[in-house]
């Protein structure tokens, strides 16, 4: 009996030690400089949203993360929900016609009591409509007698561009099609930034754009009436997780000066200086908070030679971690899968079956997976599933060369080996593996090429690295910034391939180099 | 008289199928200490199926195979393979490694020290005539002797009791295979040992053997030595497998 209440005692102060220790130090530095992680959509106004939240919390002594241009709504909507963000930039009409979709949410309050059931507000809306609209050529418009969305009816042969979100969305292109009865049959998905240039080179007719979008008067755009009042309203809020407002009242209270503060025209214009005029978004965001609230914030702006060193460190860290992982785990799993025929079929068809898994996909599909995961740190958006993607993508050519490596080997030197009353482990290590190390190098070489390029998409669901420029250059047609993703991403394909050429010289013998050259 | 029986491989009743095809149908066969034996017969007909199962690198299907006079078992076969140098077809090295890497593998995983590696080397160098300096070569920078003589060097590395051959000199030309015929049975001599050799030639087996054991279809037809093969055939394919090998004088000749 007394054991027992010792025990129990004993352990009460471990955990009173426990949370002695770390209670101080979360809070301390919570209360001082709270951590707020802020999200944005891959599109420019999300991004400047983003930027403005950033400069605002950070003002307000907040120590803040910028994950921006995440990879489309649901990512962003998962990662407020698990926590791996603190705030994003969000549409009424995007809650409404996406992520509630089915749900048929009244007005803002029952919107607002719908969001506190996943734990999420909402803040006043910021004051513009960045609602759908469908645009056309000026020009054409004018020709043909286009005015509103009604006069399509009379044009079939038009041909519409949109972007696969429209294309799905409850009030995208079937209701829209549905409302209007409109005839046109050609009707195609692609990014939105190539709509537009698909726009300007008379590919397609017609797309969708947003009411902000600061192309409209670049390219010299009619955007057509919407006579029947089919589009939602899309006011612009900042969606943030409940904890926020104990957590950091004073950063929360900071941004939320945001709500009422921006109108469409302003809008417009901070889209179009960073869009037509260059102006990074941090800077476009700082000078509005600076005209609007008088408030001043330091910008870094990035110079070319800092961010391409970041983004071949975060480049560099997915590649590096998430190809020695696959190393380590496929070259086991090929040995296996010489050494159990049966076995050997199952694991190269599952690794198999993972690399037809559509890159965009897997990530995706990843993120959800690793979301449990988060109680014990791990990210569901960033460098996490992104590693996780790469490591199952790099699996298959490593575990594929392996066993054909070993398959490869002759029998009679097989069994000369065993013959020799070598162990097993001794045959597989002396003779087997150095026999199969050509092939086997090549594998991992594969891998690694596959990787570093396939390392590029990990910038849409916030991991950084070379395809973080590249998803900027495209958003602001800048061919320069796509160049300085794909120029040193390819570089480093060469230099991988390089080095693992020199590499092979190096480690496999000398004796296979020379059937090698017969 | 059964006391005195040493035997280093004692065969009994020993099968092997393969796709319900007997390889090796019912052998009895009994190996003395000290004895060169060789397995001949006509291609297909067992010799290299009858050496996989001494060396354990396959098991029968029925009788058993005792190696100095325990049953190989797989607890013992690592161990008793030390005791057996075996050289396959075409000689199997290693071709990651050099012909000394090839040879002293097997001591090298055992732990022998440096010097002890070098002595031997050296003596198994002199024995077999193969040059020191072409010791760093790889196999495929040496010619097909040299590389028979590598083999065999491996096989002999942990001075085993018994030497297993299966057609060393199968792929050799003419001139280096009777240099070789030479070199082997002056180390046989030399070394005393047993062994048990493939060929499928019969003027080498009488040249190298004591005994030879004529294998046809899986079975063994006849044993002892040539003479007593050709005056006393144990029937007709021995006769005929004889004739087919020796030039039609020689048989002649031996017959009168
Ligand atoms: N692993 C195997 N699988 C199927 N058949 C085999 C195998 N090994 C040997 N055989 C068959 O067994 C018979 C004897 O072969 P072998 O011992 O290699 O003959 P040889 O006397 O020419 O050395 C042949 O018919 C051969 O086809
Ligand atoms: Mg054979």
């Amino acid at each position: 009996m007394n054991l027992v209440q010792l025990r129990r005692k004993f352990s009460l102060l471990i955990i009173a030690m426990g949370v002695g220790f770390f209670a101080p130090i979360v809070s301390a530095d919570d209360a001082i400089n709270p951590t707020v992680t802020v999200g944005s959509k891959k599109f420019t106004e999300s991004v400047i949203l983003g930027e403005m939240v950033s400069l605002l919390a950070e003002h307000a002594g907040g120590s803040v993360t910028h994950r921006r241009e995440l990879g489309g709504t649901r990512v962003l909507w998962n990662a407020l929900v698990d926590g791996s963000i603190d705030m994003y930039p969000e549409y009424t009409g995007t809650l409404r016609e996406e992520i509630f979709i089915g749900q048929a949410v009244g007005n803002e309050d029952a919107l607002r009591k719908l969001l506190a059931t996943h734990g999420v507000r909402m803040s006043e809306p910021m004051g513009f409509n960045n609602t759908y609209a469908i645009g056309m050529n000026r020009e054409q418009a004018k020709n043909l007698g286009i005015t509103a969305l009604s006069d399509l009816r009379d044009h079939p042969e038009l041909r519409f561009g949109f972007t696969s979100e429209f294309m799905d969305r409850g009030d995208g292109w079937p209701s829209l099609c549905e409302a209007y009865r409109l005839p046109q049959k050609n009707v195609r998905g692609m990014d939105h930034d190539l709509c537009y240039r698909a726009l300007a080179a008379g590919g397609i007719d017609l797309m969708d754009m947003y009411a902000t979008d600061a192309e409209i008067s670049y390219y010299n755009l009619a955007v057509l009436r919407d006579d029947l009042k089919h589009f939602p309203r899309y006011e612009a809020v900042l969606l943030y997780r409940d904890g926020l407002a104990d957590r950091a009242a004073a950063v929360l209270k900071q941004v939320l000066l945001l709500g009422g503060s921006i109108d469409e025209r302003t809008m417009t214009g901070i889209n179009a200086r960073v869009k037509l005029d260059d102006i990074p978004e941090s800077q476009a965001a700082a000078d509005f908070l600076r005209e609007k609230f008088d408030i001043e914030v330091k910008v870094n702006v990035e110079s070319i030679g800092a961010r391409l060193w970041r983004t071949t460190c975060e480049h560099l860290f997915l590649v590096l971690v998430s190809l020695s992982a696959s190393i380590f785990v496929g070259i086991p799993l090929g040995v296996i899968a010489s050494k159990r025929p049966r076995l050997g079929q199952l694991v190269l068809g599952v690794v198999g079956v993972v690399q037809t898994i559509p890159a965009l996909a897997l990530l995706v599909l990843l993120m959800t997976l690793l979301r449990p995961l988060s109680v014990v740190g791990v990210e569901s958006i960033g460098a996490h599933p992104a590693i996780a993607a790469l490591f199952l993508y790099s699996l298959l050519p490593i575990v594929r060369n392996t066993y054909t490596g070993l398959m490869g080997i002759p029998l009679p030197l097989r069994e000369s080996a065993t013959a020799l009353g070598l162990s097993g482990q001794a045959q597989l290590l002396r003779v087997e593996l150095p026999l199969a190390l050509p092939t086997l190098l090549a594998g991992v070489k594969t891998a690694a090429v596959l990787n570093i390029g396939f390392a590029t998409l990990g910038a849409l669901i916030g991991a950084g690295g070379y395809g973080q420029p590249i998803l900027t250059g495209i958003r602001l047609d800048n061919i320069s910034l796509i160049l300085q993703g794909a120029l040193p991403a390819a570089g480093l394909a060469i230099l991988a391939q390089g080095m693992f050429e020199l590499f092979e010289r190096t480690v496999v013998s000398r004796g296979l180099r020379l059937r090698h050259r017969d | 008289m059964a006391i005195e029986t040493s035997f280093i491989f004692e065969l009994t009743d020993v099968s092997k199928r393969y796709e319900g095809h007997a390889a090796i149908d019912g052998v009895d066969l009994c190996i003395g200490q000290g004895q060169v034996v060789v397995l001949i017969g006509p291609s297909g007909c067992g010799k290299s199926t009858l050496l996989r199962l001494m060396v354990g690198l396959i098991t029968p299907d029925s009788g058993c195979v005792l190696f100095e006079q325990e049953p190989l078992s797989l607890e013992n076969v690592r161990s008793q393979r030390h005791r057996m140098g075996y050289v396959i077809q075409d000689g199997g090295l290693f071709p990651h490694l050099t012909a000394r890497q090839n040879i002293t593998l097997l001591a090298r995983h055992l732990s022998w020290d440096d010097s002890r590696i070098h002595e031997r080397i050296e003596t198994l160098a002199e024995l077999t005539s193969f040059p020191l300096a072409a010791l760093d070569r790889y196999p495929l920078e040496m010619s097909g002797g040299q590389r028979q003589r590598v083999s065999l060097m491996r096989a002999l590395m942990l001075d085993p009791d018994v030497l297993l051959l299966d057609e060393p000199l199968g792929a050799l030309d003419p001139m280096i295979r009777s240099q070789l015929q030479d070199d082997l049975r002056e180390i046989f001599s030399r070394l005393g040992k047993t062994v048990v050799l493939v060929t499928h030639d019969l003027a080498e087996a009488a040249y190298l053997a004591d005994t030879i054991v004529l294998l046809h279809e899986g079975r063994i037809v006849q044993q002892g030595d040539l003479p007593s093969l050709i005056e006393s055939p144990a029937n007709d394919f021995v006769t005929k497998f004889i004739n087919a090998q020796r030039g039609a004088s020689i048989l002649q000749g031996g017959a009168s």
